[in-house]
């Protein structure tokens, strides 16, 4: 195993898009909170500024880039034909696609951390003290921890759907139009919307983190509720994805 | 050792692969022969694992390929050198591979500079050309230093320099005691490489012979032909139509084209004759006449055979069939 996670490190670090994409990361997860905080200190508005506040770009488009990025690593393996090569390298295909889980899912969480850990000192000291609530890493240590598990489990799922769809075109349009616009379309469908809102992974995922349910949602759990269901819901696609990829020709 | 037994592959309701048995032994270059479309990429992908038999097995060394620890230590392959992603370097392509079977980083750099892409191995392989990435193609496939090659179509893009190249190569290979499984689609390029045939159609076996049983067989066959000059033509002549061969003048009545008989029986009935020969050549031409027919009456019968039942199966035989003709 040790062998093949090395292979899948030389593969992402030996490409030029993942700098990108860790470039983006870090651009979005920084940038968010930073003008989150500049708005806190307008005086026409009446903001607070939370640790959830100086994070909200880590699992806004921080997460939507892990995922891209989750989705590209295993498609465009196939685009290229070289999942072949892999498979030929690693005849037990369950390896390849838990290396990259361990791989990518251990620096999207790593990523998280480290963002956090700079995002909510840098919001605290432009944001106004006045207008803090509960700003600090001294209590943000709940937000980190379930900010780390949901970018892991994003890039899983990301990684099961590349698996499943193998197209990188369509698994890129799945991870950017599932959390802008596929979830919040599912929860306006007239008559089942409601009752299907609670179950959205994504919009679970969020209540992990926030602790707070989006607008007109009764989810049947709390916020740690919601952290597990994102997280097994990702689980089980990655698993879907790893039977794919076992039981399919290459 | 690698030894197909029984091996069938159905794709939906066509049968690509056709309870296909045979053994490709060390030691020699073993030509996969057979025309575009008749299974061979598709048995090298099962005989990797790539591709699951319908049933039957391939076994390396008696083993599943899915088995092997390490396997790019024991079975290396070139089946398709586009398979590289065109951002990464040559060496960081070779790298991960080599990491995933844990063999050391300056194996990397050796089989560069085997295959003499030492200078370009910086460069994104997508700027590399067809005939480089086949070079890449084939020192991914030496990187384990394996016991067995599988070789699809390796001389794909090569110049003629590069096909020299590889041929010695394959030889060299071989010449060490290891297996060596190529496939191609030309049978003259195989005369001159292989020791043994393996030729297909239709996903099914045709021949499996040596080389030289090869050219002998085709060489009696009535398309086969031989070119033979000598003193007094008239006199041989006579005696190669005595003894059943079928004529035609060549070259301002200087030479002679012999049908249905063999090189050898020609050398005979010229000793028996007294005739003092100056030429007896073995047209090439005849080896690939010889081919077709073969791999044609396969089809034919295969089209035959499953007339009425199966009728996708017996358009897709037809179709070959023509490309055959064509060709």
């Amino acid at each position: 195993m040790i062998s093949t996670l090395r292979a899948e490190q030389i593969k992402l670090t030996s490409l030029r898009g993942t700098w990108v994409a860790a470039a983006l990361f870090v651009f979005f997860s920084l940038g968010f909170g930073l003008a989150n905080a500049y708005l806190v200190n307008d005086p026409a508005h009446d903001f607070t500024m939370s640790n959830a506040g100086a994070t909200e770009g880590i699992r806004g488009l921080g997460l939507t880039v892990l995922m891209v990025l989750g989705a590209v690593f295993i498609t465009q393996e196939h685009r290229s034909g070289t999942i072949r090569l892999s498979f030929q390298a690693t005849p037990e295909r369950w390896r390849v696609l838990a290396a990259k889980g361990l791989l990518l899912g251990g620096m999207g969480a790593t990523g998280a951390i480290l963002m956090a850990a700079v995002a909510i000192p840098l919001a605290a000291r432009v944001a106004d003290p006045e207008r803090h609530k509960n700003l600090g890493l001294g209590t943000a240590g709940g937000t980190i921890a379930a900010l780390a598990i949901t970018c892991a489990a994003a890039v899983l799922l990301a990684l099961g759907i590349g698996a499943l769809v193998r197209s990188t075109a369509v698994a890129v349009a799945v991870v950017v139009l599932w959390p802008a616009i596929l979830e919040s379309t599912v929860a306006h469908l007239p008559r089942v919307g409601e009752h299907l809102a609670p179950f959205l992974p994504l919009g679970n995922a969020m209540l992990g983190i926030t602790g707070k349910a989006s607008k007109n949602v009764d989810y049947l759990w709390g916020q740690l509720g919601g952290l597990t269901y994102f997280g097994c819901f990702a689980v089980v696609v990655f698993l879907a994805g790893v039977c794919a990829i076992e039981r399919r020709d290459a | 050792m690698i030894q197909i037994q029984s091996l069938t592959k159905d794709f939906g309701s066509r049968t690509v692969v056709d309870n296909l048995s045979f053994e490709v032994r060390p030691g020699l270059v073993t030509g996969f022969l057979g025309p575009n479309g008749a299974g061979k990429s598709t048995t090298m992908r099962m005989i990797l694992g790539l591709d699951r038999p319908t049933s039957g097995q391939a076994l390396i060394d008696g083993v599943r390929y899915r088995d092997l620890p390490r396997p790019l230590t024991r079975v290396g392959a070139l089946l398709d050198a586009r398979w590289v992603h065109g951002q990464r370097s040559a060496r960081a392509h070779l790298a991960w591979l080599a990491a995933s079977n844990d063999l050391p980083r300056a194996r990397v750099d050796e089989v560069l500079e085997m295959v003499g892409l030492t200078e370009v191995a910086a460069q994104k392989a997508g700027s590399l050309s067809l005939g480089m990435t086949q070079r890449l193609g084939l020192a991914a496939a030496l990187l384990g230093d394996p016991q067995h090659l599988l070789l699809d179509e390796p001389d794909n893009g090569l110049d003629p320099e590069g096909i020299v190249w590889i041929r010695r190569i394959m030889k060299r290979l071989a010449a060490q005691g290891r297996t060596v499984f190529v496939s191609s689609h030309l049978l003259a390029e195989m005369a001159l490489t292989a020791d043994h045939l393996v030729v297909i159609a239709a996903g099914r076996l045709i021949a499996d012979l040596s080389v030289q049983a090869f050219i002998a067989e085709s060489a009696i066959s009535p398309t086969g032909s031989v070119r033979v000059r000598a003193r007094d033509l008239g006199v041989l002549g006579e005696a190669l139509r005595s003894a059943g061969a079928s004529l035609e003048r060549l070259d301002d009545g200087l030479a002679l084209r012999v049908r249905g008989l063999s090189a050898e029986r020609i050398g005979e009935v010229a000793a028996r004759a007294g005739s003092e020969v100056h030429e007896i050549y073995q047209e090439q031409g005849s080896l690939e006449d010889a081919f077709m027919r073969r791999t044609e009456d396969a089809l034919q019968y295969r089209s035959a055979d499953e007339s009425g039942t199966d009728a996708s199966g017996t358009d897709e035989s037809g179709a070959d069939a023509s490309k055959v003709a064509v060709r």
